[in-house]
Formats: C-alpha cells, sequence, structure tokens
C-alpha cells in the first residue's frame, strides 16, 4: 500500500529512471549531428520519428 | 474595405463576447488569474499551445526553415521534447503543491521556498525579460499586416494593443483561455490550409522528396548556419521553456483535476508535434520552390511569409493573417495577464483583482510605446528574454531537489544570472567559446549553490 514514507524512499529510483530517460530523449536528437549526413528528407524524418515516438512514450507510461 | 478588415471585425466580436461571457463571477484572484483551478484539459491543453507557439511560428520559424533547412525543425523539436520531459515529471507536483498551499502566481511558490523578496526579484526580472518580447510581437504583426495591405503598421499595433489588454482585462484568465482555446484550432486550421496550398502549387505534378535534394547541406546538420555551438546556444533556453517562462508555468495550476493535467500534456503535446512538422515543412517547400524557380527568393527570412501571403488568394492570405495576428494575441495576452498577476501580487503585495486590472492597462501601454519606438536593439532584447528566464531555473528545481538555500540564495542567483545573460549577449562575448546562454545557466547554478552556504 502506497504511504509517504514509501513515496519518499521511492524519490531518488524515480529521479535517476527520469533523468536516464532524458539522456535517452537528448542523446536520440542529437543523433542526426554526428550519424546522418544524406542530402534529403532522412534528418527531417528521423526527428518527427523521435519526437513522435517519445510522445507516445509520454502518453502510454503511468506518470 | 479588404477581406481582412471584415474577418478581423467577427474575430474582434467573437474574443469580446467570448471575455464579456468570462466576466461572471472574476472576484478573487484565484477565480482571475488562474480561472479557479477548474479549467477542463482539452481547454488548458489550447491555451497551453497557444500561448506558447507564438506569430514566430507561422512568421519566424517558416523563415528560419526556409533559410536554414532541417536545423530549424530540431531546434523546435528538441523544446517540444524537452516539455514533454520536464512536465511529465514535474507538472504533477507543481500541481497538486499549488491546490494544497493556495498558489496563483509562480511567485508563490518562489516565495514560500526562498522568502518573498526572492518573489519581488523574480517579478521584476521577468518583466525586464518578458516586455521586449511581447513589443517584437506586437511589431511583427504590425509589419506583416502592413506588408499584406491588410492594415497599416500603426493600426496593427494599437489593434492589437487594445485586444491584447481589452480581453485580459475583461476576462482574465478564464477568457484568455477559451479565447486561446478557439484560436488555437483556427491556427492549426489556418497552417494546414497553408501547406496545402504551397503543396498544391509548388508540387502539383512533382514529386516533393526528389525535388527537396536540391538543398543539399540545408538537408543536414551540422552545417554552414546550424554549427554545434549555435544550436546550442538557442536550444538551451528552450529545453526549460516548460519550467522558466512564468505564463506557462501558471498554466501548471488551472486543470480540475490531475486526469485533465494529463490531459492538457499530452494534447499540448500533439498540437505541438503536428504544428512544428507544418511549419517547417512550409518552410522547406517554399526553399525548395526557389530552387526549382517556382518562388521568389526571399533574401530577408522573415519577408518568407509575407511574400507567400502576397502570392496567395485573397480569402486564403487574410486568413492565414489573422491566423497569425491570432497567435501573436494569444501569446501576448497570456504574457500580460501572467505579469499582471506577479507585479500586483509578488511585488506589491496586492490581493485585489483591481489593482491587476490596472497593472493590466500600464503594462499593454508600455509594450505599446516600446512596438511604436522600434529600437534597434530590441531583437537582441527579445532573443535575450528566453537566455535571462533560464536564471531562475536553479530556484524553480531547488524547490524539488535541494535542501538548501533562501533568500540570499535566491536573490544572488537571480541577480547573477540576469547579469551575466545582459553582459554577454550586448558585449556580444563568448568566452572560451562557450555562448551566453550556457554561461547564464552555469553562473545560476555555481551561484546558486555557493550562495546556499551563505544561508546556512
Amino acid at each position: 500500500m502506497p504511504t509517504p514514507e514509501n513515496d519518499k524512499n521511492n524519490t531518488p529510483n524515480i529521479c535517476s529512471m527520469k533523468l536516464l530517460e532524458g539522456v535517452i530523449i537528448i542523446a536520440a536528437m542529437l543523433v542526426p549531428f554526428v550519424a546522418i549526413k544524406s542530402h534529403d528528407m532522412t534528418t527531417y524524418l528521423y526527428w518527427t520519428a523521435v519526437a513522435a515516438a517519445y510522445l507516445i512514450y509520454i502518453t502510454i507510461k503511468r506518470w | 474595405m479588404n477581406v481582412f478588415l471584415y474577418a478581423f471585425a467577427g474575430y474582434v466580436v467573437l474574443g469580446t463576447v467570448i471575455a464579456l461571457m468570462a466576466m461572471k463571477g472574476l472576484k478573487t484572484q484565484e477565480e482571475y488569474y488562474i480561472a479557479g483551478r477548474k479549467v477542463s484539459g482539452v481547454v488548458s491543453a489550447l491555451t497551453y499551445a497557444a500561448t506558447t507557439y507564438s506569430a514566430f511560428m507561422m512568421v519566424g520559424l517558416v523563415g528560419l526553415s526556409y533559410a536554414s533547412g532541417v536545423g530549424a525543425l530540431g531546434f523546435e523539436l528538441f523544446y517540444l521534447v524537452g516539455t514533454l520531459f520536464l512536465l511529465s515529471y514535474y507538472a504533477p507536483k507543481v500541481w497538486e503543491m499549488a491546490k494544497e498551499r493556495g498558489y496563483i502566481t509562480p511567485g508563490d511558490m518562489i516565495a514560500e521556498r526562498y522568502g518573498r523578496e526572492v518573489a519581488v526579484v523574480m517579478s521584476v526580472v521577468a518583466t525586464i525579460a518578458l516586455i521586449p518580447y511581447l513589443s517584437v510581437q506586437l511589431i511583427g504583426v504590425g509589419l506583416i499586416l502592413d506588408k499584406t495591405s491588410a492594415m497599416s503598421f500603426s493600426y496593427g499595433i494599437a489593434a492589437s494593443a487594445i485586444l491584447i489588454a481589452l480581453w485580459a482585462f475583461l476576462g482574465g484568465l478564464r477568457g484568455v483561455a477559451w479565447t486561446d482555446a478557439i484560436q488555437g484550432v483556427f491556427m492549426l486550421v489556418m497552417a494546414l490550409a497553408a501547406i496545402y496550398w504551397v503543396n498544391s502549387n509548388g508540387f502539383g505534378d512533382k514529386n516533393f522528396f526528389a525535388e527537396v535534394t536540391r538543398l543539399g547541406e540545408l538537408l543536414v546538420v551540422p552545417n554552414s548556419v546550424w554549427t554545434p555551438v549555435r544550436f546550442v546556444s538557442l536550444t538551451l533556453p528552450w529545453f526549460f521553456f516548460a519550467l522558466t517562462n512564468p505564463q506557462v508555468f501558471q498554466r501548471l495550476y488551472i486543470p480540475k483535476d490531475r486526469a485533465s493535467l494529463r490531459r492538457m500534456v499530452i494534447l499540448f503535446g500533439f498540437f505541438g508535434l503536428v504544428y512544428t512538422v507544418i511549419v517547417t515543412l512550409i518552410g522547406l517547400e517554399l526553399r525548395t520552390m526557389t530552387e526549382m524557380g517556382a518562388f521568389p527568393r526571399v533574401e530577408d527570412r522573415d519577408a518568407v511569409t509575407p511574400t507567400l501571403l502576397g502570392l496567395m488568394p485573397p480569402l486564403l492570405g487574410a486568413a492565414i493573417s489573422l491566423s497569425i495576428f491570432a497567435a501573436a494575441i494569444t501569446t501576448a495576452n497570456s504574457i500580460v495577464l501572467t505579469l499582471s498577476s506577479m507585479l500586483s501580487r509578488d511585488l506589491f503585495g496586492s490581493e485585489r483583482v483591481g489593482t491587476g486590472r490596472v497593472i493590466i492597462v500600464f503594462l499593454t501601454l508600455a509594450l505599446t510605446l516600446f512596438a511604436y519606438s522600434r529600437p534597434n536593439y530590441i531583437v537582441e532584447l527579445s532573443v535575450l528574454s528566453s537566455t535571462i528566464l533560464l536564471a531562475q531555473l536553479p530556484l524553480i528545481l531547488g524547490v524539488f531537489h535541494f535542501k538548501g538555500g533562501a533568500k540570499v540564495a535566491g536573490i544572488s542567483t537571480l541577480l547573477a544570472g540576469f547579469t551575466t545573460a545582459v553582459v554577454l549577449s550586448f558585449a556580444k562575448l563568448s568566452p572560451l567559446g562557450i555562448p551566453a546562454s550556457v554561461w547564464t545557466f552555469i553562473v545560476s547554478f555555481v551561484v546558486f549553490f555557493a550562495a546556499s552556504r551563505l544561508d546556512r
């Protein structure tokens, strides 16, 4: 059963999970700077797909 | 009387009727500034979106995509994922604290944690940061209406200022949220109409994906415009926009329950993604058309959208011009209302709605005069606004993650961050090759932690 004490004990864990989520999404958004060099719409479509995937993840997950 | 003026007249009447309807029962600051914390998820999402997405989208971002290519999309989507990342963690905490403790302004949370004096300084810093940004909205709208012969520059500014003050003055946040919701939908529909027209006229019998390869280095990052340093410099303040900009932070207080708050964040995300993709695609399509010889080459990137509007059928051009006008108004009246709440409540300590209404009038006059004077440095100032607001970030994160820090830490962080942002930006300095926004970020956090030791 969730109690304030449990919640307090879980906070650092939730915080580090969220931090990891932040590192992953920033790293994913930076990929075109190092890995996509084709002169077509690849970078455009990649960024759109990453943002859409993250939005779906936020929609589905509990927070 | 041109087509735009007919549409504009209908827009004014509709918005004013909504603002008058929203007036009922606005007796307390809680009702006036945050609609009594009773806003539905859908309306919260639309007012969040309409407040965030200003005239910059259909004017500035179309031009930026045209001139600099795909990096403009990355810059804007970094803002969106940053906002989703931050709100999915902090929004429920902020909403709960605000409801439990009766916060009305962003300064209420800061005052409780660091002391009232810090909220006073924060209200002044936020006002200095946001007035030039607001004036740029007015100037942008005035110029676009003038260039498309819809209305002269002076009348455009005057009309914008009157509507900004009137709708916020009458209906408070409830009026602003209702008008934002309708205008937000209108902005999205008109952006869709614009991309449809551009696509039909530019690529009716051609394949855009084949033609776009003409843009070469504009389709990759980094390129000659989007260097890594420039990208970080512009993206960093925007990544934290959801926490540092008071007009959007205050919107975290307004949803009626947790489910509505969640709906607000998710629907805003979908709005933002669709709007950003459409707007940047318009810029890339127009640039491709320029390379194909089907659209004039435009050297001034802010003139791309006016040039496009000039080529469209009058009715469509008028409707899109009106949507740009609406985008500016929805952003500006939300900022004016939030600043009036911070100045009346945090700076002057007033609990009266009337004080806020007087401040709305004075703030609107100030930004109108600023817009009419069109100082040379106004663009630099408006760019600077998001960098200045970064100085608040350690204080806001400190509420949730740090135990130390009180009055000395709060005030010195705000002053150090503000000074760093202003000095480096005006002197155009990048010590060690690091841009002003990153320095502001670093200095604010270093000063916050260092000064927190003095507060023990």
